[in-house]
């Protein structure tokens, strides 16, 4: 365990939780500063999901609710799509991603973040929030259960 | 080694765990089969990882192209650490970017899409060898 | 975390012969088909450059090194940067004491080849169950 993450391990992976961030349920992390929302997906998301192969973003200045489809994310196994965890308008976006998408993969929370969002009912939807620890005791449930899911 | 004095080493990753690895090494061995075989040649890149002497002669004294499946680029890497005389390097899964049709799915046998992404990637890498032998970069 | 025991199996995925290829093919067939809950694949390139998850599952956990040839690349690699190898399968030995030979070229095994390879897959999995026998307590 570090002073920045939490870690498990599941076979030879190594999976991470960034500590001082919120989390929704469905592997999506939140940085809030000065009332803006940067947003990211989980380590656990990204190496479930493979190598992303594109990353399409929002427009910025486009306006989401929370739990709407905010960004797509190509693998070849699948296309992923992330919901956002807030209602509001995206006021910056990644563009790095879209030449090297792999930044999601290689740092998911720190240069692989996706977009940021004005939220325009912050308090209310942070409440749907959940702590790092409470976010990887439930990411520790996820992989035990595939690891069963696996076994069967 | 064939015939010719100065032959590019095609070297490929391999990687066991994604398709990419797979198609890396097709590619490779379509470029050095197939599309280009007296201007190429290729080693383990495991040979390069542990040091063996021979491989490592090879990389330093010949020009080289890695073919790396994702983003780790282990090929790509390990030459470097050897200190080869990299002239190019290839990402499969950055071509799989101009070939939005093309879902190749499989590791161990290739499906018809990783052909296709393969022989793609090889026809590319060929192009490159023609412009390192016109006198084109290092 | 309870979940299935599990054996890493490393291949060398040599280039430059067709024993490197029956080791890759041969790797695959245990993940996918034989022992699918119990095997852990190390990709050989990223254990090298450093990656710390193969790195340290092959330092925790039982690991076969399957080698193409006398060269021995897996072994030497696991035994550098993480430990001793569980047990170590060097094909072209095997291949001999089977008496098989003209199986295909590097790039695409024959019918041969692909039977060298299953037999070779189940070759593994056996390893691997007698390590897990072995280790029973």
């Amino acid at each position: 365990m570090s002073e920045e993450f939490y870690q498990t391990a599941a076979d030879k992976f190594i999976f991470t939780v960034k500590k001082n961030l919120l989390y929704a349920e469905n592997d999506v992390w939140a940085e809030i500063k000065d009332g803006k929302a940067k947003i990211g997906v989980t380590d656990f998301l990204q190496r479930r999901g493979g190598d992303i192969i594109f990353a399409e973003l929002p427009k910025k200045g486009s306006n989401v609710r929370r739990l709407e489809e905010i960004v797509n994310l190509e693998t070849i196994k699948a296309v992923l799509s992330i919901e956002s965890p807030f209602s509001g308008a995206v006021t910056e976006v990644n563009t790095v991603l879209n030449d090297k998408p792999e930044l999601i993969n290689e740092e998911p929370y720190g240069g692989g973040w996706l977009v940021t969002i004005a939220p325009s009912n912050l308090e209310e939807d942070k409440r749907q929030l959940i702590t790092a620890e409470k976010y990887f005791e439930l990411m520790k449930k996820k992989i035990e259960d595939e690891s069963r899911k696996d076994k069967e | 080694m064939n015939a010719l004095t100065d032959p590019i080493i095609v070297m490929t990753c391999s990687g066991i765990g994604k398709p990419f690895g797979t198609i890396a090494r097709e590619a490779t061995y379509c470029v050095v089969e197939d599309l280009r075989k007296e201007e190429t040649d290729t080693t383990c890149l495991s040979l390069l990882v542990m040091g063996d002497e021979d491989a490592i002669r090879l990389v330093k004294s010949h020009r080289c192209i890695a073919i790396d499946g994702c983003p780790s680029e282990c090929a790509k890497k390990n030459l470097e650490l050897s200190g080869a005389k990299l002239a190019a390097s290839f990402r499969v899964v950055d071509i799989l970017r101009d070939y939005k049709d093309l879902k190749p799915q499989t590791v161990t046998f290739l499906d018809e899409d990783g052909r296709r992404l393969a022989r793609l990637i090889a026809e590319r890498v060929a192009l490159k060898i023609d412009e390192l032998n016109r006198g084109g970069n290092p | 975390m309870m979940s299935a025991p599990k054996i890493g199996v490393v291949s060398c995925s040599g280039e430059c012969c067709v024993e490197g290829t029956i080791s890759r093919i041969a790797t695959r067939l245990v993940l996918e088909k034989l022992r699918p809950g119990n095997t852990v694949t190390i990709c050989l390139p990223l254990f090298s450059t450093g990656e710390k998850g193969e790195r340290m599952f092959a330092k925790y956990f039982p690991t076969i090194a399957v080698d193409g040839c006398e060269k021995r690349c897996t072994k030497n690699a696991i035994e550098k940067y993480s430990g001793k190898t569980a047990r170590s399968i060097m094909v072209s030995d095997l291949l001999k004491d089977w008496g098989l030979s003209s199986l295909g070229p590097r790039r695409e095994l024959n019918e041969e080849g692909l039977k060298a390879a299953s037999r070779l897959a189940e070759e593994i999995a056996a390893v691997m169950d007698d390590i897990f026998a072995r280790s029973r307590p």
